[in-house]
């Protein structure tokens, strides 16, 4: 089972996102949740078994580019898979993160489908 | 914020924006909101933002965007209307009570992915636009310029108006 952890500044976003996963019967013994890349960071670092992160882009504090760069000093794109969530008007940022080491990226809005999609070759 | 290159001649107009509004909010309440009743048409919607109208509404979220074209997205909710979206984004029972800053949280999640899938499909191919972070607003407070216009909603229980107000050089000098 996986441990996945949200980085999402709008709590209802976190709770969608988790909603999806069980709907779309992901495996996930647990959900972790983060409010911006900074929380995201602290949970890394008191939790380093975390499976997978979904993070979105805008945020405030840490935004979605930085938490990238700031994971991938430490952690790889093979040991920790990281998909990007965002709404459609933040591709130009999406494709920062993706070029700094991204795994790949869901846009909102979505449907468990496209959740289960860009989830499945990285939770087993 | 940075500025737009693009030039004023390639600007789309009022209709062109609404419209792609309108899509927008088709995409976003059809995959995560599920029931709802457009009401009328661009031209009749106007009324909705104007003077009395607007006061039937108690709740407002608010999307800024600016380049070339800056302007608002707002989304002006009855109560009804703003359990409506968050019950719906949050795929919970109709008679699930929730806190308000749980309804405001939906209220500006819903109003990011139509301004982001407006700006996308319209904007982004003009030059650079950037999107301001949702925020709530008091209802009736003051706009920015003169309304592109509105496309008013029928949910469950409630009503939503999603307004787009335009701020650019030539509502300025209007």
């Amino acid at each position: 089972m996986n441990k996945v952890l949200i980085v999402d500044d709008s709590a209802t976003m976190r709770k969608i996102i988790t909603r999806v996963l069980r709907q779309a019967e992901i495996p996930c013994a647990t959900v972790l949740e983060a409010g911006n890349g900074v929380e995201g960071m602290a949970k890394l670092q008191s939790d380093p078994d975390i499976d997978l992160i979904l993070s979105d882009i805008n945020m405030p504090e840490m935004n979605g580019v930085d938490f990238v760069k700031a994971v991938r000093a430490t952690r790889s794109k093979e040991t920790l898979p990281m998909i990007m969530v965002t709404t459609e008007g933040g591709e130009a940022m999406m494709s920062n993160a993706l070029e700094l080491g991204a795994n790949g990226y869901v846009t909102k809005p979505f449907t468990p489908e496209s959740i289960r999609s860009a989830l499945e070759a990285y939770l087993g | 914020m940075a500025e737009a290159a693009n030039s004023p001649g390639t600007l789309p107009g009022d209709a062109e924006l609404l419209t792609a509004l309108e899509r927008a909010v088709d995409e976003v309440f059809t995959s995560m909101i599920c029931t709802f009743e457009s009401l009328a048409e661009h031209s009749h919607a106007r009324a909705a933002t104007s003077g009395g109208a607007r006061s039937t509404f108690d709740r407002e979220a608010v999307v800024e965007f600016r380049g070339a074209i800056s302007g608002q997205v707002v989304f002006r909710c009855t109560a009804d209307g703003a359990h409506d979206i968050a019950r719906g984004l949050l795929m919970l029972d109709d008679d699930t009570t929730l806190a308000v800053d749980e309804i405001n949280d939906a209220l500006k999640e819903c109003a990011n992915m139509v301004t982001g899938h407006m700006k996308t499909r319209v904007l982004d191919p003009l030059g650079r636009y950037d999107l301001s972070v949702p925020f709530m607003k008091d209802v009736g407070s003051e706009v920015p310029g003169p309304a592109c216009g509105a496309l008013v909603y029928r949910l469950q229980q409630g009503w939503v108006s999603v307004e787009l107000w335009r701020r650019d050089a030539s509502s300025s000098a209007a």
